[in-house]
C-alpha cells in the first residue's frame, strides 16, 4: 500500500471530535473490550493508525467504522485517554459529508458555524410558500375547526386540500433529494467496502431477492431489535433512550403514511373528506401521540446520557452528536407543543411553534444523508455488508 | 523544543579559574598511578615517542629479542619509563564520547550509496545548516529477514533523537510529514512526555515496522516497511530517509586511555561490554578496569545531555574518593579502607609472571630485571596475585596463603567412615557467602558433611588449598563464587573466572594421581540463590558419595 497521509483530513478529525486520535498508542486495549468487534476483523485499534496517518480512502470503505455503536466502552478503558469511540463518531461524520450529494449542501450541514444557516434555509423556503399561500392566520373559530389544515390557507378544489399541496411541493422535493443523496452515499460506500474488502471480483453475486431476504432483511431485525446496542456496557442507559426514539420513529412514519394515504390518496375517490384534524381517539391519533411523547422521552435520555458522558470527560461535545439531539428534540417538542396550543385554542402562538415543526421537520428530512441521521442509512449498509461478507458469495465455504 | 545549553556551559566552564582547558591535545601516555599519574600530552594527531606501547607477552618479546619477530614499540619509550615533562594527576576521568556508526553495511538501505539517504549525526548537521526537507522518512532499526534488532549501540537515545528530528521536518515545512519506522520506540521516564508531545503532532506518524529496503524513485526515495501497525505493507514516497545510526563508544577500537601499563594501553576484555568502558555497568557505575580511572558520558552507554551531567558528577566524585584513598594509603572499592597490601617474599620469585598476568588491574609491573613491580595505589586487595603465585610468596598481613592453609588442616576428618565424608567449600564472602549466610537466616538445611571457608575473592584460591584438603583426607572440594564470562558479577572483574581456570588445572594434576578430576568443582552463586544453595551442595555431596571416599584417606 503506497501510503500518502492527507494532513487536512487528520485536521478534520481532530476538529470534528478526534482531538484525542493522535494519543492512540496502538495498544490494543479497545479492541479487546469492544463488544461488537469481531475476533476474525477487529476494532477500533486499526481503525486508530488508520486515522492518525490520514489514510481516509482506507477508512470511509471501513464496514467497523459504520458497525460501532459509540457506545464508548473503549474509550472507557483507553489506557491513553485518545477517545477511540469519538474518533470513530468522528470519522462516520467525515464519512457521511464525503459521500454526501450535492457536496455543498453535505460541507454545509457538517459544521456547527453553519448552523444559523442551516435553520435560515428551511426558515425561508416555508416562509415563502406561507406568504405565497396567503399569509393565512386563522381566528379562533377557525383554529378551532381546521386546526392547522389550513396553515397554507384553503381553497376549493375537491382532491387536493392547499394545505396538502403546498406541504407536498415542499417536503416531498426535500426528502426526495435526501432519499436520493442516501441512495448514492449507500451505493459509494458499498463499492469502497467491496473494493477494501477485496470482493470486486465475486463470482456470483446474489439477486435483489436474496441481497433483501439474506443481507438487507436480517441487518434490519437486528437493527429493530437493537442487539448489538445491548451488548454495550459502559453505556446501558442508550438503550432505553434509543429504542423507544427508534420504534417512535417507526410509528410516527406509520401515521405519516397513513396520513399521505388518506389525505393525498382516499381523498381523490367521491365522497370523502379526510381533510382536517383526526378525533383524539382515532387509532391513528392514539398512535401519533404516543410517538410523539416516545420520541421526546427518546431523545430527552440520549440527551441526559450524553451530557453526562460529556461532565465525566467520557465523551467530546460535538455538533455532530448534538445537531441530531437537538434536531430530533426540537421536532417532538414543536409537534406536541403545537397539539396543545391547538387544544387551548392559541392561534397566532400556535401558528408560530406549528412554523418551527415545519421547519424542524424539514430540517430532518434534508440533511438526513450529512448528519448523524444519516447513520440509519449507512449502519444499515455496512451491517448489511457485514453479512454478505461472511456470506459464500464472498467467502470460499470450503477455504473458511 | 528548547535550544541546547551546551555552548551555555562550555562558556561557564571557560570562565572557571581552577578548571585548565586544552583543546587539540591528546594523551600520549598516562604512566603511574592514582595519586601519582604522569600524564604526557601531545598535539592532536601527532606521534611522539611518549606515545603508549602496546603490549608485548613474554612469547613475543623472546622472538623480538632473537629478531624473528619487529617490535611494535620501536622508537618508543619503555611502558616504565616516566616522562620527566609530563603532568602530575592525581585521577583521570574518561569523557571521550563516541562516534556515530557506520550504517553503509546495511546494503538495502543504501546509506552511502544513494543520495539523500543519511544517518542521524548526518541529519542533524543538514538541520543546523537550515536544509531540512518536507517528507522524511527515520528507519530506527534495519530490518530486513524478520531482523527485530535495532542498528547496533542504539537505545533511548536515538529513540529521542528521531523524534526530535521529526520535529524539525514539521517546523521547517509548512506540510512537514515525517515518518517513523521502529521496532522499539524506548522513552524512559519523563520522555515520555516528550514522546507524547511529539506523537500528538499531525504531521508526525509513527509505526512499528519491519523496513525491507529503500530504492530510489525519481528525485526521490522509496520506503519499504512490512509487518505495520497498519496491518499491511507500506510504501512511502519521501524527500529523506534517516538512519538511527548508533553512538559507538570510542573506546571500542582504540586505546583510548593510553596507560603506560605493562598489561597493555587499554582497558581489557572489553568485546564483554560491546566496547564500553564501565567494568560492570550496574554493580560499580563509573569504575573501569583501572583504578583511578573513570568512565562518564558516551564511553558507558548512548547518553542523553542529563545522563552525561549525572555520570560527570559521579565520575568526578569517584575521583576525588581515590585521591582520598590514595593519599590516606587504602584501597577504593570495594575494599574501600582496607589497609593492607599484598607482600611479596621476592627472593623466592621466580619471575614466571603469573601474578602480573593476572592481576585483574594491572596493578603490577615489571621492574628492569623482570621481577614484578607492584603499584600499590593500583592495588584493589583482591589476592588474585596470592592465588596465581606457585611459589606461594604473595600474602597479606591479615590474609594469607597460611591462614586458609591453617583453616583447612584444623578441620577435623573422619576417617576410616565409608558413611562419614568431609567435603570442604570455600566461598566467596562477597556474594556467595551473604547468599549462604541468608539461606540459614530462611532456615534451609545445609548437609552437614560440608565445611566453609570464606575467601576474599575466588581469584584469590591458591590451588595448594585443594592440595592440602585432599592430601588432608577430605573427599572434595567445591568452590561458590561470583558468575563469570558474559554478564559476569564478579566484585574484582576476573576473579571467579581465573579460580575456574585453575580449577580445570588442578583436575588434570588430580587425574595423574589417580583422584577424579570431579572431586573438585566450581558454581557459580548470584546472591539471590540462597534458596538455591542447599540442593548445590547436596548434588554435589551426592556425586563425592557416589565416588566413594578419597583413596588417600588416613595416608
Ligand atoms: S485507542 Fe486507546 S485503547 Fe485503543 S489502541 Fe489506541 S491507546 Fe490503546
Ligand atoms: S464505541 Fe463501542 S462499539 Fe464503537 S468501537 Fe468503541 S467499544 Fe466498539
Ligand atoms: S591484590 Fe589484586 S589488585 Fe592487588 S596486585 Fe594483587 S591481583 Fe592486583
Ligand atoms: S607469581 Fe609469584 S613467582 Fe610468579 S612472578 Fe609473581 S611473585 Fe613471582
Amino acid at each position: 500500500m503506497n501510503v500518502q497521509p492527507d494532513l487536512d483530513f487528520i485536521k478534520d478529525m481532530k476538529s470534528a471530535g478526534g482531538d484525542t486520535l493522535k494519543k492512540c498508542y496502538q495498544c490494543a486495549t479497545c479492541s479487546v473490550v469492544c463488544p461488537l468487534s469481531s475476533d476474525g476483523d477487529p476494532f477500533p485499534r486499526k481503525e486508530m493508525i488508520m486515522a492518525q496517518w490520514g489514510l481516509k480512502d482506507k477508512l470511509i470503505g471501513d464496514p467497523n467504522v459504520m458497525l460501532c455503536h459509540q457506545c464508548g466502552d473503549c474509550t472507557a478503558y483507553c489506557p491513553r485517554g485518545a477517545k477511540p469511540g469519538d474518533v470513530l463518531g468522528a470519522i462516520r461524520a467525515y464519512t457521511y459529508k464525503a459521500l454526501g450529494w450535492p457536496t455543498g449542501l453535505a460541507k454545509l450541514a457538517s459544521s456547527g458555524k453553519n448552523l444559523p444557516i442551516l435553520i435560515l434555509i428551511p426558515m425561508i423556503i416555508i416562509g415563502i410558500f406561507w406568504k405565497i399561500s396567503g399569509s393565512h392566520v386563522p381566528t379562533v373559530e377557525e383554529f378551532a375547526r381546521n386546526g392547522y389544515g389550513h396553515f397554507f390557507g384553503h381553497w376549493n378544489f375537491y382532491w387536493l386540500s392547499k394545505n396538502v399541496f403546498f406541504i407536498d411541493i415542499i417536503m416531498l422535493p426535500a426528502a426526495g433529494l435526501a432519499a436520493f443523496a442516501a441512495f448514492k452515499g449507500v451505493t459509494a460506500l458499498w463499492q469502497k467496502m467491496s473494493e477494501n474488502a477485496g470482493v470486486g471480483d465475486a463470482t456470483f453475486r446474489p439477486s435483489a431477492i436474496q441481497f433483501i431476504t439474506q443481507f438487507l432483511f436480517p441487518a434490519m431485525v437486528e437493527i429493530v431489535q437493537h442487539n448489538r446496542f445491548k451488548e454495550c456496557n459502559a453505556n446501558e442507559d442508550r438503550v432505553k433512550g434509543h429504542l423507544p426514539l427508534l420504534l417512535s420513529f417507526v410509528a410516527l412514519f406509520i401515521v405519516t403514511a397513513y396520513s399521505a394515504f388518506t389525505q393525498d390518496v382516499l381523498s381523490l375517490l367521491p365522497g370523502i373528506n379526510l381533510h382536517g384534524p383526526i378525533s383524539m381517539w382515532n387509532p391513528i391519533k392514539i398512535l401519533a401521540n404516543v410517538g410523539a411523547i416516545a420520541l421526546i422521552v427518546g431523545i430527552g435520555i440520549l440527551w441526559a446520557n450524553r451530557s453526562q458522558k460529556e461532565q465525566e470527560g467520557q465523551a467530546t461535545k460535538t455538533f455532530y452528536d448534538w445537531f441530531l439531539i437537538w434536531e430530533i428534540m426540537a421536532v417532538g417538542v414543536t409537534g406536541l407543543l403545537a397539539e396543545l396550543l391547538r387544544l387551548v385554542g392559541l392561534p397566532s402562538l400556535g401558528y408560530i411553534v406549528y412554523f418551527l415543526h415545519l421547519v424542524s421537520v424539514m430540517m430532518l428530512f434534508m440533511y438526513m444523508p450529512y448528519t448523524k441521521f444519516a447513520h440509519i442509512v449507512y449502519r444499515t449498509a455496512a451491517m448489511a455488508f457485514e453479512k454478505y461478507r461472511q456470506s459464500a458469495f464472498v467467502k470460499d465455504p470450503l477455504e473458511g | 523544543m528548547e535550544t541546547p545549553s551546551i555552548g551555555d556551559l562550555i562558556s561557564a566552564v571557560e570562565g572557571e579559574s581552577n578548571i585548565t582547558i586544552k583543546v587539540s591535545t591528546e594523551v600520549a601516555r598516562i604512566s603511574g598511578s592514582p595519586g601519582n599519574f604522569t600524564v604526557t600530552l601531545k598535539e592532536a594527531g601527532s606521534k611522539t615517542e611518549w606515545d603508549a606501547p602496546d603490549k608485548v607477552t613474554v612469547d613475543e618479546q623472546e622472538l623480538i629479542d632473537k629478531g624473528e619477530k619487529e617490535d611494535p614499540n620501536d622508537g618508543l619509550q619503555k611502558y616504565t619509563e616516566d616522562n620527566p615533562d609530563g603532568e602530575k594527576y592525581g585521577a583521570v576521568v574518561l569523557a571521550t564520547g563516541w562516534i556515530p556508526a557506520d550504517v553503509s553495511q546495511y546494503e538495502h538501505l543504501g546509506h552511502g550509496k544513494l543520495k539523500n539517504v543519511v544517518t542521524n549525526a548526518e541529519f542533524e548537521k543538514l538541520a543546523k545548516e537550515g536544509k531540512v526537507p518536507g517528507n522524511v522518512a527515520f528507519i530506527q532499526s534495519p530490518g530486513a529477514a524478520e531482523n527485530d534488532n535495532d542498528f547496533p549501540y542504539c537505545n533511548s537515545v536515538t529513540s529521542m533523537v528521531a523524534l526530535k528530528q521529526a520535529k524539525y521536518v514539521r517546523e521547517d515545512n509548512a506540510d512537514g510529514k515525517a515518518f517513523i519506522i521502529y521496532q522499539h520506540m524506548r522513552t524512559p521516564g519523563n520522555t515520555e512526555l516528550f514522546y507524547k508531545g511529539i506523537q500528538d503532532d499531525d504531521g508526525i506518524f509513527l509505526t512499528k515496522g519491519t523496513v525491507s529496503g529503500v530504492e530510489e524513485n525519481g528525485t526521490g526515495l522509496t520506503v519499504k516497511a512490512d509487518d505495520t501497525l497498519l496491518g499491511e505493507s507500506l510504501e512511502l514516497n519521501v524527500d529523506m530517509v534517516v538512519l538511527a545510526a548508533g553512538m559507538v563508544p570510542t573506546t571500542l577500537d582504540n586505546p583510548t586511555i593510553n596507560l603506560a601499563y605493562r598489561q597493555g594501553p587499554e582497558f581489557m576484555d572489553l568485546d564483554l561490554f560491546d566496547g564500553y568502558a564501565d567494568s560492570h555497568f550496574i554493580c560499580f557505575p563509573y569504575e573501569t578496569r583501572r583504578t583511578g580511572v573513570y568512565a562518564s558520558g558516551g564511553v558507558r552507554k548512548a547518553e542523553t545531555m542529563e545522563e552525561t551531567i549525572d555520570d560527570a558528577t559521579g565520575a568526578a566524585l569517584k575521583a576525588i574518593q581515590c585521591i582520598e584513598s590514595a593519599n590516606r594509603g587504602v584501597a577504593v572499592h570495594p575494599r574501600s579502607g582496607d589497609q593492607t597490601f599484598p607482600e611479596f617474599f621476592f627472593s623466592r620469585c621466580t619471575q614466571c609472571k603469573r601474578c602480573t598476568e593476572e592481576c585483574p588491574f594491572g596493578a603490577l609491573d615489571d621492574d628492569a630485571k623482570g621481577t614484578p613491580l607492584p603499584n600499590p595505589t593500583r592495588c584493589r586487595r583482591c589476592g588474585t596475585c596470592m592465588g596465581a603465585c606457585p611459589e606461594r610468596i604473595i600474602g597479606f598481613k591479615d590474609y594469607s596463603i597460611d591462614l586458609i592453609g591453617s583453616m583447612v588442616k584444623c578441620i577435623e576428618v573422619p576417617d576410616d567412615d565409608e558413611d562419614k565424608l568431609r567435603i570442604l567449600a570455600f566461598v566467596c564472602e562477597n556474594d556467595a557467602y551473604p547468599a549462604l549466610d541468608m539461606s540459614g537466616m530462611h532456615r534451609n538445611k545445609m548437609n552437614k558433611l560440608v565445611r566453609f571457608i570464606p575467601v576474599r575473592c575466588l581469584g584469590s584460591m591458591n590451588m595448594v588449598w585443594i592440595k592440602d584438603a585432599l592430601s588432608s583426607g577430605m573427599d572434595g572440594a567445591i568452590l561458590l563464587g561470583c558468575k563469570y564470562g558474559d554478564d559476569y558479577q564478579c566484585h574484582f572483574v576476573k576473579g571467579s573466572e581465573i579460580a575456574s581456570r585453575r580449577m580445570e588445572n588442578i583436575g588434570e594434576t588430580l587425574s595423574t594421581l589417580g583422584l577424579e578430576p570431579e572431586r573438585v568443582a566450581v558454581r557459580q552463586i548470584a546472591i539471590s540463590d540462597y534458596n538455591k544453595i542447599p540442593d548445590i551442595m547436596n548434588e554435589f555431596v551426592e556425586e563425592i558419595i557416589e565416588m566413594g571416599p578419597n583413596p588417600f584417606k588416613g595416608f
